[in-house]
């Protein structure tokens, strides 16, 4: 199982989310939750789906509920490899 | 156990329970491994006695306490808790982004609240007494205030009673037999009636174990729900009706093969309107599983009867599958202890049978009214028949009733009307999830100027690039469908379509933005000005 950095992380959940919002990765902000992006809780779920694909391991889909933002997710992600 | 629940829905669970059978199970993924953390009705009664005594030592009786953990045991603890020392539970949503912790401050300033449990919370702070607070309320203690998602109002809180919630809970196991023998599963929120009575209350009345999941653990999986009931042989589950659309789309056959779903007795399907389309794709999917059609058990409720207002029985005949996907689907008589009638609300007066007119509920299960709403509690619980003394509720629902059951055609607030024609939104926003062939987020809604006839306005997401041929095939389609050309089709980006705390669509919240033009459109069709209508 390959091992990423925090940082690896992050860019894997911005590039995901910028392509479920359909917006440009400039206009995110890490500190905002997705929900404020109007970001439906399937869709949410379909972001884990993404980012499973990315790091070759399961997500807990709690996890994105519980760590609602793209800087909270990767310090999660980073530290429960 | 019998069928009839104990006094107080507290007593039953935890001064006749006192065993090693299990009361329930709180199931999490770790990748494809299953963790299980089960309670025993020893150990619920144990850990809600602890906690109603910490509850008790930082409030007063009949304080209000929202009850915010995320869905889990400590949910289950927390709600009964409070129950159990005579505080009344507030369950909300977990703050876990900024949005929830604004709904769960805007909850604990309009009712008061002296005390949020949550997950983080401070640690305990010693009990200034060792006892539980009161722990035997009469019929009409408060035990609870279920805050409702309604699309086009600010929420309110239904006041439920330990009366109002005994007699519930009483209709449910009378309506499906319910008993010990059963064993339910369940993903559904915790803090919304259908997870909160449906899930957790009924089945630890009946002393039926129940296996409970992450709403997300769900959606992430659909296929892990059928999973809980083949391997637990569980007889009793149910959700929305677009969760039966989810798991027929989103469960791969490869990993289904192998699932029985034969002791699947009640396939409860209710809290958004039954659609005989997903019924019959979900039984002919789930054939060869050992899903017997006959399992379904479309129903019809709302937090303000608690949660129950009508079903099929479980010893009813089988829902039709293969009538006219349009007609209505049979959601049953009422539950044991209601009433229904549907009145012509301009004259005040019950239509004859067979006629659509407004839904009004009377019974045991009506909640007191909404919480310190007056106003809203009139208006709404305050229906009058003439020759009749009792309360009714006036629901918000249409629908008829035809040989004594009841068929829901939509809600009054939603019906878009044009030219004396009147079309349902959720019934436009299925025909553009059927012709784009997916679950698009869609939302159908009137734009009214307050002087001309309204605007009515479709409005999609969608995900890819899009065209004018996309535009004009779902105008076409609406057009067909219902006879009624919308002023204004909009192809939005992902996000634009509101949705409430349970996933419902947002009309009003969705129309404010897109009135505001704050939505993100994509592409955009209007009908010709000169157009007749």
């Amino acid at each position: 199982m390959p091992a990423f950095s925090e940082a690896e992380i992050r860019a894997a959940i911005r590039a995901s989310l910028a392509s479920a919002l359909s917006v440009a990765e400039s206009t995110l902000d890490d500190d905002r939750d997705f929900d404020a992006y109007g970001l439906p809780s399937l869709e949410a779920v379909e972001l884990a789906g993404e980012l499973e694909d990315f790091l070759g391991r399961e997500i807990d889909a709690e996890a994105i509920f519980d760590h609602p933002s793209v800087a909270q997710l990767a310090r999660h992600l980073a530290s429960a490899a | 156990m019998s069928v009839e629940p104990a006094h107080c829905i507290v007593a039953a669970l935890l001064s006749e329970r006192d065993d090693d059978a299990d009361a329930f199970e709180f199931v999490r993924w770790r990748g494809e491994e299953e963790n299980a953390e089960t309670w025993s009705h020893r150990d619920l009664r144990a850990i809600v006695r602890a906690e109603a005594v910490r509850i008790a030592g930082r409030t007063r009786s009949g304080d209000r306490v929202i009850v915010a953990h995320p869905p889990g045991p400590a949910f289950v603890a927390g709600f009964l808790a409070c129950l159990l020392s005579g505080r009344i539970a507030v369950p909300a949503a977990a703050p876990t982004t900024a949005a929830a912790r604004a709904a769960v401050e805007r909850l604990a300033t309009s009712t008061d609240a002296t005390l949020v449990l949550t997950r983080g919370e401070s640690p305990a702070e010693a009990p200034d007494r060792e006892d539980m607070g009161t722990h035997a309320p009469d019929d009409n203690a408060i035990a609870y205030l279920q805050f409702t998602s309604g699309s086009t109002q600010a929420p309110r809180g239904a006041v439920i009673t330990h009366g109002a919630l005994r007699a519930n809970i009483a209709a449910i196991g009378d309506a499906w037999s319910l008993t010990g023998a059963d064993r339910g599963v369940f993903w559904l929120p915790p803090f919304h009636d259908m997870g909160l009575v449906g899930a957790i209350l009924a089945p630890l009345a009946f002393g039926a174990p129940s296996t409970l999941m992450h709403p997300a653990a769900f959606l992430q999986r659909p296929a892990r729900w059928l999973h809980l009931m083949s391997s637990r042989r569980a007889s009793f589950s149910g959700g929305p009706n677009f969760a039966y659309d989810l798991a027929t789309d989103r469960a791969a056959r490869a990993d289904t093969a192998d699932l029985d779903l034969s002791s699947w007795r009640v396939a409860v399907n209710g809290a958004e309107p039954v659609r005989r389309r997903t019924l019959r794709r979900f039984a002919e999917r789930f054939a060869d599983n050992g899903f017997r059609a006959e399992a379904f058990a479309p129903g019809y409720g709302l937090a303000e009867s608690v949660l129950f207002v009508s079903a099929r029985r479980a010893d009813d005949p089988a829902v039709d599958l293969d009538a006219d996907d349009a007609a209505p689907v049979d959601c049953g008589v009422p539950g044991r202890g209601s009433a229904i009638r549907i009145v012509d609300e301009a004259r005040g007066t019950p239509v004859p049978e067979g006629t659509e007119g407004a839904i009004w509920v009377t019974g045991a299960s009506l909640a007191a009214g909404y919480w310190k709403a007056p106003d809203a509690s009139a208006a709404h619980f305050g229906g009058q028949l003439d020759g009749d003394d009792r309360r009714w509720l006036r629901t918000g629902d249409v629908g008829f009733v035809r040989d004594g059951r009841l068929y829901i055609s939509g809600r009054a607030k939603d019906v878009l009307i044009r030219g004396g024609r009147k079309v349902h939104a959720a019934d436009i926003e299925a025909k553009i999830a059927n012709v784009l062939g997916r679950r698009a987020a869609c939302a159908a809604f009137a734009v009214s100027d307050g002087v001309g006839e309204e605007d009515i306005v479709v409005l999609v997401e969608h995900a890819s690039a899009q065209s004018d041929a996309d535009l004009h095939r779902l105008r076409d389609a609406v057009a067909a469908a219902f006879d009624l050309t919308p002023d204004v089709i909009a192809l939005c980006a992902p996000g634009a379509v509101r949705l409430t705390t349970s996933g419902k669509t947002a009309r009003a919240a969705t129309r404010d933005a897109w009135r505001a033009g704050a939505l993100p459109v994509r592409a955009v069709w209007r009908r010709p000005v000169s157009a007749a209508a």
